[in-house]
């Protein structure tokens, strides 16, 4: 599968018309405010602000509106990817994208329910997904079954599928961690 | 048009719907023809029609001059026409989907409620070229003698408490066969089986993000009218039919009314009351219980002995001194030892 990595800085960063500054006081209203998410589109461009408990602040840059390929929708954590320039530093006024050290990188996608976890939609199928997969927002990575009520877990993120948990055919409880997908 | 039905609820009836609620109503009586159309509002030319409609669609209406009409013969299909007059329920199957072929109820269902169907809304097939059952299987769906049905659920739980309702549905099921004359038991988690022989599959599929239930996809399948020799031969060893087990056909419409009427009240009885009626009236339907069961998941098999279920429905099992706790797999209750 072809893949489209995001721009870096080093490499010119890809424009944006909402500066650094903007942002910034943005951010600096939401904190002195009620808001807890904050959702802000301009033609190709999207902005994610999600303050509250777990912190995190996404920054998607350029969603594609024709992807060609589902990876080109890039979706960065902030605190990943600061070569959007759009990370705010330490000094910044947010607290959220600090990334505890030592955490591994990349999206844990956790279990509704307590179940039996199942890699493929039957025996002898291939699983939905492999370590090294490219997934898309919203693709099946695996089906949680209890007692013949089954869920299709879906990705909430497109990216690569880094770690895959749990085994197949073995319990799961809820919250569990199943994958780990880096955007 | 609205009208009050039974003097109990009111829903949308078609004017067809409406003749056919009241003409069942008038069993072997007739119904005048100036009370339908006082009833309805139309003149005594336009009932015609419409009587004309019904007997065009199956129906045998009597019609005499003098004394009215009066119903003779209902069409063995399952389209509201044959539902909603037999329906006492408040939302389940008030609206039907009905199809003559298609790949799967569920897969229609699913499809509905992604584009918003409300809680309650049913899909009826006459036959399935895709009938699935649990991890792929298929379900074996002959034309026009079973029912194939999916309901649309949107249950205000969290996505934890999903699994309650399959054996909710389950329990529903055996009460409706055991009331049609089947001893209908439950094998551990919903398999409805008269004899040790499976009548009846429940599918169940949820759509949910963490913390809350988008909607549910129920999916019935029961064997009605299907003769045990007309299975193919894999399934004809292990299942059975309502027909089979009480030795005449089956009025599939009244059948589907009653389960759709014994579904919404123990729905009712849920969001009420719990799982905790659910479980009670599970254990007592249940053949699994107390037995030597072998379970099959993917990877593994497990014996022991059935000692209950828990207050998630999940099996308890004991192994040697452990209890485990079973949430899906392949139940074979093994032969109980008999003094």
């Amino acid at each position: 599968m072809a893949t489209k990595k995001p721009a870096t800085a080093g490499s010119g960063a890809a424009p944006t018309s909402l500066d650094v500054e903007a942002l910034r006081q943005i951010v600096e209203i939401l904190e002195s405010s009620e808001v807890t998410r904050l959702v802000w589109t301009n033609g190709k461009e999207k902005v994610s602000i999600r303050r509250g408990t777990p912190p995190v602040t996404q920054v998607v840059q350029h969603v594609a509106a024709a992807a060609p390929s589902p990876a080109v929708s890039v979706m960065t954590p902030v605190h990943h990817s600061p070569s959007t320039g759009l990370a705010p530093r330490s000094s910044a006024p947010v607290r959220a994208p600090v990334a505890e050290a030592g955490e591994k990188k990349g999206h844990l996608i956790t279990s509704p329910f307590v179940g039996t976890f199942y890699r493929s939609p039957a025996p002898d199928q291939p699983s939905f997904c492999e370590v090294g997969s490219q997934v898309k927002k919203g693709q099946v990575l695996c089906i949680v079954e209890a007692m013949k009520l089954m869920n299709e877990i879906e990705s909430e993120i497109a990216g690569k599928v880094t770690e895959c948990l749990v085994q197949n055919a073995q319990p799961v409880e809820f919250g569990q961690p199943l994958f780990r997908i880096e955007p | 048009m609205t009208i009050s039905v039974a003097g109990v609820e009111t829903v949308e009836l078609s004017n067809e719907e409406m003749i056919l609620s009241f003409l069942a109503e008038g069993g072997d009586d007739f119904v005048s023809g100036a009370a339908l159309s006082d009833k309805l509002g139309l003149s005594r030319a336009a009932v015609w029609k419409h009587v004309e409609t019904l007997r065009r669609l199956g129906y045998r209406i009597d019609a005499q001059p003098s004394r009215g009409y009066r119903l003779i013969e209902v069409p063995d299909r399952l389209t509201s026409l044959e539902l909603a007059p037999l329906l006492s329920t408040r939302e389940l199957g008030r609206e039907i989907h009905h199809f003559e072929t298609t790949g799967s109820t569920n897969a229609e269902a699913w499809r509905l409620a992604e584009e918003g169907a409300i809680n309650g809304e049913v899909v009826i097939a006459e036959h399935q070229t895709e009938g699935r059952g649990r991890r792929g299987r298929t379900w074996v769906s002959p034309k026009g003698s079973n029912l194939y049905l999916s309901g649309v659920l949107r249950p205000e739980i969290p996505p934890a408490r999903a699994a309650e309702l399959t054996l909710l549905a389950a329990v529903a099921l055996a009460e409706t066969l055991r009331e049609a004359g089947a001893p209908a038991t439950i094998k551990w988690p919903n398999d409805v089986q008269i004899d040790g022989r499976k009548v009846a599959g429940i599918l169940t599929e949820l759509s949910a993000d963490v913390d809350r239930v988008h909607f549910i996809v129920l999916g019935i399948g029961v064997n009605l009218n299907t003769a045990p020799r007309d299975f193919p031969p894999d399934v004809a060893e292990v299942a059975t039919s309502l027909m089979a087990a009480r030795g005449q056909p089956v009025p599939r419409a009244l059948f589907t009314a009653a389960l759709l009427t014994s579904l919404e009240a123990w729905l009712d009885r849920w969001a009420d009351q719990g799982f905790g009626p659910v479980r009670s009236a599970w254990r007592k339907l249940s053949s699994t219980l107390g037995q030597e069961v072998l379970v099959r998941s993917d990877a593994n098999e497990l014996r022991g002995v059935a000692e209950d279920i828990d207050d998630s429905g999940a099996l308890l099992l004991r192994v040697g001194n452990k209890l485990e706790r079973v949430f899906a797999g392949d139940v074979e209750q093994l032969r109980t030892k008999k003094s």
